[in-house]
């Protein structure tokens, strides 16, 4: 055996320390630039969820006093017809009641359309490109416009027929379109679209 | 405790270092040994090799010197000195040393108990200790003895030749030996023969020696200021030099592994250690950094939990409403936007009735009420481009509310009563405010073709079509409907 090997054999125990020491203090080094880095971006993380957090919190807050405020008046919405399932044959056995309690015109003829989301002619609707459909979705609003064809009326029986329908049927219109034309002896031709709108209610809370 | 064996003729004296101070002592006592020789078997050499460099340089010196000393094992070899700057990349001139008196040296070193930290002839020592930068390169180093005088040449700082002679301590005996080794050199052209003073280091008395150096040629130089103080005794400083463990040490590794061993033992643990510390404080910055995250990161973690909590709870009252938040937002939006905010048509029709009413004997045609949806044109587009997409300068919504309508003029009237009457229903229509004038009977019929006749002017058609604020002001619904 040669004196140098010898000299390392000996010394062998330390410097294996020295090599644990050297690896140790490596390890300490970088692991820690490691270990800080991941804990700095888990951090950071947190951080983001912290504040998504807390603007969930504050829309829920604000949902909250929303639905304070505005209960009572979703319920009358509700009692209105406004939510929930529409009820279109009870709008058109309406305005077959109503005229017949105001013994308005002469002949009344009616079409209901079918229902309509809400979003095909809003803003997002005529933003969308040519040939797209837009998107809709089953909890959108929807309207349903009821076209009325009254001959033989007046512009005043034609509004106490509107006032009358509307304080009594089960559902929220607004009138849309009216066309007076043809006027004659016994009154003229009313031809009037009545825009109803619904709002299913949502399962989700 | 450190101690130095002296090697001379005259046989082997031990000195052991007390602190700062040397003391002679009897024997060998623990601890590792310096061994210093001061033998006339000493030698030096100079060797001029190829510039080769890595291990083909070390092996060709080793070569040289084992050719050079070939009956001893100790030996040894150094670079000389050079101005040349590649020379201290690959040095081409080479000192070597040894000690011809293999069989005593190798007799004291079994006779030792102690570890052996190595083996320094006393020419290097003198060597080291003269090549202070403060000397000349070129000097005589000469250290009296008992009855011996050894006398150590440095060319250019490197020792080149030593000499141990039987000089008496006479100061004219020692200047002769001086001189003479100095014609040795001159003779063998190491040193140039020229009348210039050579240098003189002196480690002895120097009073009676002085008046000699003169006439010999010879320029006895001070000692450097840290040996100084060597109060006469000028082998201390030696021995501290040799403690140090310089260049020149010639006893073969074998001879010294145990104090190789804890040496290299002692230098791995002190590295040990301080790797281990400077790891510790290289790191202290990130290990605070990182204490300091994980308490940031507890308190963030107890934080999400307490908002997840409210929220809970905020989610629990909203449960308790039985209705979806979203569901009455859409409901209250659409109430508000579809149906509250939209005027309604009777209002329309009194500012028609009483827009006509300034002419009792107008009729109404035809008459057309509508909500024009955002986009569209309105007066079925026969009005200036963009009217339509002009937002609302109240509410910046785009929805108007399109009336037009179509009067029946009676027969009777000629053609100034009928302007006049135009005239004054557009002027009503035109003072109502938001109200925007697109179609007007009066002005076409000044700007285009005067007709009548009983037949032209009963079918002659007279609207108008304008438009007027699609939304009324409501305010009742709030902010949260604005989301």
């Amino acid at each position: 055996m040669t004196a140098e090997r010898e000299i390392f054999r000996n010394a062998r125990r330390f410097l294996n320390l020295l090599g644990i020491s050297i690896f140790f203090a490596l390890s300490l080094v970088f692991g820690s630039v490691y270990v800080r880095d991941s804990l700095k971006k888990g951090l950071t993380t947190d951080q983001g969820l912290m504040a998504a957090r807390r603007e969930t919190l504050a829309l829920k807050q604000a949902d909250l006093v929303s639905l304070r405020n505005h209960i009572g008046e979703y319920r009358t919405l509700k009692k209105h017809g406004l939510l929930g399932l529409a009820e279109r044959e009870g709008w058109v056995e309406q305005l077959v009641a109503s005229r017949e309690s105001l013994a308005v015109g002469e002949a009344l003829s009616y079409t209901l359309e079918p229902p309509r989301s809400l979003a095909e002619i809003g803003p997002g609707a005529a933003a969308s490109p040519e040939g797209d459909q837009p998107k809709t979705d089953p909890g959108d609003p929807q309207y349903h416009d009821l076209i009325v064809d009254l001959a033989n009326t007046h512009e005043g029986e034609l509004i106490a027929l509107l006032a009358h329908f509307q304080s009594h049927v089960k559902g929220r219109f607004r009138v849309q379109s009216c066309n007076l034309i043809n006027p004659g002896a016994k009154g003229l031709q009313a031809v009037c679209t009545l825009r109803f709108f619904s709002l299913a209610e949502s399962a989700k809370q | 405790m450190r101690q130095v064996l002296l090697l001379t003729p005259g046989g082997r004296h031990w000195w052991r270092q007390d602190g700062h101070r040397w003391q002679a002592q009897a024997a060998e006592t623990d601890g590792p040994i310096w061994v210093v020789t001061d033998l006339a078997e000493e030698s030096l050499a100079e060797c001029k090799v190829p510039r080769l460099f890595g291990r083909d340089r070390s092996s060709f010196v080793q070569r040289q010197v084992a050719g050079r000393y070939p009956d001893t094992p100790f030996r040894g070899y150094m670079p000389i000195q050079s101005d040349d700057p590649l020379s201290a990349l690959a040095p081409t001139r080479f000192a070597l040393f040894g000690i011809d008196a293999a069989e005593r040296i190798n007799a004291e070193l079994d006779a030792l108990r102690g570890d052996l930290a190595g083996v320094w002839p006393i020419s290097m020592l003198m060597g080291n200790l003269a090549a202070y930068r403060g000397l000349p390169p070129d000097l005589f180093v000469v250290l009296p003895g008992a009855g011996t005088l050894r006398i150590v040449y440095l060319k250019n700082r490197t020792p080149v030749l030593t000499r141990l002679t039987l000089t008496p301590n006479d100061p004219r005996a020692q200047v002769d030996e001086i001189v003479r080794t100095l014609r040795h050199l001159e003779n063998t052209q190491a040193v140039p023969r020229d009348r210039k003073a050579h240098a003189l280091l002196f480690l002895g008395e120097v009073e009676r020696i002085n008046p000699l150096l003169a006439p010999a040629r010879l320029l006895r130089i001070d000692p450097p200021r840290k040996i100084a103080d060597a109060e006469g005794e000028w082998l201390l400083p030696l021995l501290d030099l040799v403690l140090r463990s310089p260049v020149g040490q010639v006893a073969p590794l074998a001879r010294r592994v145990t104090f190789q061993s804890a040496r290299v033992k002692g230098i791995a643990r002190n590295l040990a250690i301080l790797v281990a510390v400077v790891g510790i404080l290289a790191a202290s910055n990130n290990l605070l950094g990182i204490y300091r995250m994980v308490q940031q990161r507890i308190a963030v973690s107890n934080g999400i939990a307490e908002l997840d909590d409210q929220i809970d709870l905020v989610n629990a009252q909203v449960a308790r409403f039985g209705v979806s938040p979203e569901t009455l937002r859409k409901a209250v939006s659409l109430v508000e936007s579809e149906l509250d905010s939209v005027p309604s048509m009777q209002p329309h029709l009194q500012m028609v009735s009483q827009a006509i009413g300034v002419d009792p004997n107008l009729r109404v045609r035809e008459l057309q009420w509508r909500i024009i949806p955002s986009g569209a044109a309105p007066c079925r587009a026969t009005t200036t481009p963009g009217v339509a997409a002009t937002p609302d300068p109240g509410t910046g919504d785009t929805r108007k509310i399109e009336v037009s309508f179509e009067l029946r003029i009676p027969d009777s009237y000629g053609p100034r009563d009928r302007a006049i009457a135009l005239k004054a229903v557009s002027r009503e229509l035109s003072a109502i405010d938001g109200l925007v004038l697109l179609q007007d009977a009066n002005r076409e019929l000044a700007t285009g073709s005067l007709r009548g006749g009983a037949i032209i002017s009963g079918v002659s058609k007279l609207g108008w079509c304008m438009t007027l604020p699609g939304r009324v002001a409501t305010s009742k619904l709030g902010v949260e409907v604005g989301r």
